[in-house]
């Protein structure tokens, strides 16, 4: 799993979460970014107080926050609202952080822009490397993942799987052949390593598949996408048992 | 076979049509004999009659208030001199049929002189001069016509109409029956009475005896009528034939009183109706005597008696005993007739309190509008009347007038009659509104709440006091052709019967059952997919239980587990911290429900593999992993959790007990059997039977619950290292579509 590119440096680091042990062991994790200066918020207000005044490169985001959804702060760091966007500023590498890998909120971060994803009760090695992996610009692929992707691109109406994402009534733009056999790999379990040396192409090119993809997942307006994304919060909070 | 069926408000109104054209045939005849527009006032001694009002016209002529007048008589005619009693004004006051014929035989006479077309007038002034005027006899005008006269029409057509209201919403019960009888005889006698007693001198003898003949007719009825209300009301104290036997009694008595078989008038008129309300009275305490122990018919009883017996009683006691000792009553007796207005107003008022008649305040509506309708009738009567008889400006203002109240009562109308019906489109909702109230009471008041607001029936029943029997078949029905319609149980609410539509203004119809039917099938699916749904819920939470059972608490139990004396040392740390995460691993796979549905085989062999390599990656162990083709086969939600568990464990043993930095796994199936292999290089496997963190008996259990075996020993092909090999029968295959 070695690559080509550079990891980017990590000068400061963002970590909005709630609870003060899930915030201790986020902290001790980052400390594998020697040298990076880390900012905790509690809330997405305090989050956003930070994310004006200072220029993050790695931000890792609870998503069920007292105040609100974190899939906004996400969308506030890729550089969608108007204050918050600089042409020039490098985008903040987001990891969403979550005790349940339900659709949902999965789906609403990675279409959102995050670069990776850390379930709660990971060891702190795992969540190293992701963190790591995601630094390195390595979209998350769990073959889990990449089956619900392509139901989506299939236009699939499974009730349970992304119901959510196919009421934006905008059909999903079609995957490219190559797009679906990176996909297909993924689905089977192979890393984005091992995808790539089996149909012969660079890690980076299968990674650029994969964030094309995630990228398409969304509808092509963002401000229907942030509908999408309210949505997505308000059918969560319904049928939550 | 029963008629055509008949809504209250109908008969409620043909009670108003007949008691206005009772009022009008009554207005007719006072106005027939020729009038000379005198009024009389009956002097102390009785011996004149002494004018207390003169018309205008005759005022010219030379006729003046507080003359006696004596005499009579047609133009060239003999003078007829007149007494005190031409003025009778009941001619049941007199004691004896000669008297009686005498005194009609004088009425026929006056009214003879009357139809002249003048008449000479015999007065004598205060000071006894005798002089004679001469007066023209004309058509009596309406205005002239006493208050005792329009009193006595009002007084009856009450008694008739509340008769018929109470009537008209229970018209199979005989107490209302009795009771409405009561009432058309009330109506009968008051406005005989009313001609006689508002002519000015004199009717034609057969008219006034017919009309006196009339008047007795109605009250023997309505003495046996009350008597026999008493014998069916409260308590039914015997069959119905026995008040049909009273009436056929009243009907002869009366007969003899007209054929003057009767000795004389205390016989003829008098008798039966005191008889007639004494036998009332006994059967009133034969009724409170047997309402013993029943305190909501005694209460009925009690007002029921004090409004009957003081409001007739009241008039018999002035009226009939007074005349049949031999005096005039005190009071004229049409003001008496207001005693059993009393009485019915007294029944009126007291349904609200009593239920009288098991009425509730419901049936004030169907009287109201009964009240409405006549008066708009009345206004229509009075617009034309003026229109009539006054000139053309009059004619404008009622055309106006009439114009004017015509959006009035259009809006008066709509308001009160014309509710709109609920849009179908909006059934459903209201279905599922009702289905899905939070309780049964609640379902119950809701369910309720919607028949009313689709049919605002009169009353709805069960009402709390009375159970409604279940329709035929439990299906919707139209009942006594279509004044009722039975609604079914639904859900928890009990069977229902819904009486009078509209506020009593028309019949339910076959629709109305239709929509209900429909609304009781989609109340019964909504009910349906309700309970199903609660089932799921139910199954849902047996399941989570169950499932964080297996998944969670039992990680969790295994973490609390004593790990022996001392304080634990790094290692049993991170055997409860793996617990913990396995927990936590457990929870997620049953709020997403992985725990309870299967998968695809192959979709679980890359959940494991991607798992696996990512921990063992961030262990810094090498992984071969071959990703082989397993062939459409399914796991069971028991066989999924055992395998993604299995895999777990092996690979937690590798990373925390091989001290290995190879792993090598090899997964797949072989003669619809899975095989897996995980084989390390580390420090090799020494059984140690204390230790439990390695969970192997769990392994074990697991290989079990997938039906097939597992060992773990050295590795066979005698390099250092440990083998774990799985092995189980695969026999569920997915659908190939």
């Amino acid at each position: 799993m070695t690559d080509a590119m550079s990891p980017r440096a990590v000068h400061n680091v963002l970590i909005v979460e709630d609870d003060p042990a899930m915030e201790a062991e986020a902290i001790s994790a980052v400390a594998v970014f020697a040298g990076a200066s880390v900012r905790t918020a509690r809330t997405v207000g305090e989050a956003e107080r930070w994310i004006k005044r200072v220029s993050f490169d790695l931000a890792i985001i609870d998503l069920g926050l007292p105040d609100g959804s974190g899939i906004a702060l996400i969308r506030a760091l890729m550089g969608d609202t108007p204050d918050t966007a600089d042409v020039n500023a490098i985008p903040t590498v987001c990891v969403a952080r979550t005790v349940f890998d339900d659709d949902a909120h999965l789906f609403a971060a990675l279409s959102a822009g995050a670069q990776g994803y850390l379930l709660k009760g990971e060891t702190i090695d795992v969540v190293r490397m992701r963190l790591q992996a995601a630094m390195a610009g390595e979209p998350v692929v769990s073959p889990a993942i990449a089956r619900r992707v392509l139901a989506y691109f299939r236009g699939d109406t499974q009730p349970v799987r992304a119901p959510q994402l196919n009421r934006t009534d905008v059909p999903p733009a079609a995957l490219t052949n190559r797009e679906t056999e990176v996909l297909r790999h993924l689905a089977q379990g192979h890393t984005l390593a091992e995808v790539g040396k089996e149909l012969t192409l660079s890690v980076n090119t299968v990674k650029t598949h994969v964030k094309n993809v995630y990228a398409r997942l969304d509808v092509s307006s963002r401000i229907a996408a942030v509908d999408a994304a309210r949505r997505m919060g308000i059918l969560d909070d319904d049928t939550r048992r | 076979m029963r008629g055509a069926p008949v809504l209250p408000s109908a008969r409620l109104l043909s009670a108003v049509v007949i008691c206005l054209v009772s009022a009008v045939l009554c207005t007719w005849l006072v106005r027939q004999p020729p009038w000379l527009g005198l009024g009389f006032e009956q002097t102390a001694a009785g011996a004149t009659l002494r004018l207390a009002s003169v018309d205008a016209v005759d005022l010219a002529h030379g006729a003046q208030a507080g003359d006696s007048l004596m005499a009579i008589a047609a133009d060239g005619g003999q003078p007829f001199a007149v007494e005190p009693r031409d003025l009778l004004e009941e001619p049941d006051f007199l004691d004896t049929w000669a008297e009686e014929d005498a005194f009609y035989a004088r009425q026929t006479r006056l009214t003879e002189i009357l139809g002249a077309s003048s008449v000479l007038l015999t007065l004598r002034d205060k000071s006894n001069t005798v002089r004679t005027v001469t007066v023209a006899p004309r058509a009596r005008p309406l205005g002239s016509l006493p208050l005792i006269f329009w009193l006595q029409l009002l007084f009856g057509a009450a008694g008739m109409i509340i008769g018929t209201w109470v009537w008209a919403l229970r018209p199979a019960d005989w107490g209302p029956r009795a009771y409405a009888i009561t009432g058309a005889c009330f109506l009968i006698f008051a406005h005989a009475a009313a001609i006689y007693s508002a002519r000015e001198l004199a009717l034609p003898g057969t008219l006034f005896r017919a009309l006196s003949a009339v008047n007795h007719f109605g009250a023997i009825h309505f003495g046996a009528a009350l008597s026999a209300l008493f014998l069916v009301y409260p308590l039914r104290l015997a069959s119905s034939r026995v008040p049909l036997m009273l009436g056929a009694g009243a009907f002869l008595w009366w007969l003899a009183c007209v054929t003057r078989v009767a000795p004389d008038q205390d016989w003829g008129s008098r008798f039966p109706v005191m008889t007639a309300m004494l036998l009332a009275i006994v059967i009133s305490v034969v009724q409170w005597r047997r309402t013993k122990g029943d305190p909501a018919a005694r209460a009925v009883l009690r007002w029921f008696a004090v409004s009957v017996l003081t409001g007739c009683g009241a008039f018999i006691g002035l009226t009939a005993l007074v005349s049949s000792i031999g005096g005039l009553p005190p009071i004229p007796q049409g003001y008496a007739f207001g005693f059993f207005v009393l009485m019915y107003a007294g029944l009126a008022v007291g349904l609200r309190q009593y239920r009288v008649f098991d009425l509730d305040q419901w049936a004030y509506r169907i009287l109201f509008w009964g009240l409405l309708v006549a008066a708009f009738v009345a206004l229509d009567i009075a617009l034309i009347g003026t229109a009539s008889s006054g000139a053309a400006r009059t004619l404008t203002i009622a055309t106006f007038l009439a114009l004017g109240t015509f959006p009035l009562r259009r809006w008066v109308w709509s308001r009160l009659f014309d509710k709109g019906r609920l849009p179908p489109e909006q059934l459903f909702s209201k279905a599922l509104h009702v289905t899905y109230a939070t309780s049964d009471s609640e379902r119950d008041v809701r369910w309720r709440a919607l028949l009313v607001e689709l049919f605002d029936p009169l009353h709805a029943a069960p009402d709390g006091t009375r159970e409604v029997a279940p329709p035929a078949d439990n299906d919707v029905a139209l009942m006594a052709h279509g004044q009722e319609l039975a609604v079914p149980a639904v859900a928890s609410s009990p069977a229902m019967r819904l009486t009078y539509a509209s506020g009593g203004k028309r019949l339910f119809t076959p629709g109305d059952a239709q929509l209900v039917r429909t609304l009781v099938s989609l109340m019964h699916t909504a009910n349906e997919s309700r309970k199903a749904y609660d089932v799921g819920v139910s199954r849902e939470r047996t399941r989570i239980a169950r499932d964080l059972h297996d998944t969670v608490s039992s990680p969790l139990l295994a973490g609390l587990a004593p790990i022996g004396e001392g304080p634990a040392n790094g290692e049993q740390m991170a055997a409860v911290q793996n617990e913990i995460r396995r927990a936590v691993r457990g929870m997620r796979s049953v709020v997403s429900g992985e725990a309870m549905t299967g998968a695809p085989v192959a979709d679980c062999l890359a959940d494991a593999r991607y798992a696996a390599m990512e921990r063992l990656s961030a262990a810094g162990l090498t992984v071969t992993w071959p990703i082989n083709d397993v062939g459409p086969f399914l796991f069971g939600p028991t066989e999924r959790h055992a395998f993604t568990a299995f895999m777990q464990e092996s690979i937690t043993n590798v990373i925390r007990h091989a001290h290995a930095a190879q792993v090598d796994v090899l997964l797949t199936v072989v003669d619809d059997e899975l095989y897996c292999r995980i084989t390390d290089d580390g420090r090799g496997f020494a059984p140690d039977p204390n230790r439990t963190g390695d969970g192997l008996p769990n392994l074990i259990a697991r290989a079990a619950a997938l039906g097939g075996t597992a060992t773990i020993g050295p590795r066979r092909d005698g390099a250092r290292g440990t083998e774990v090999v799985l092995t189980a029968p695969l026999g569920v295959q997915a659908d190939v579509a």
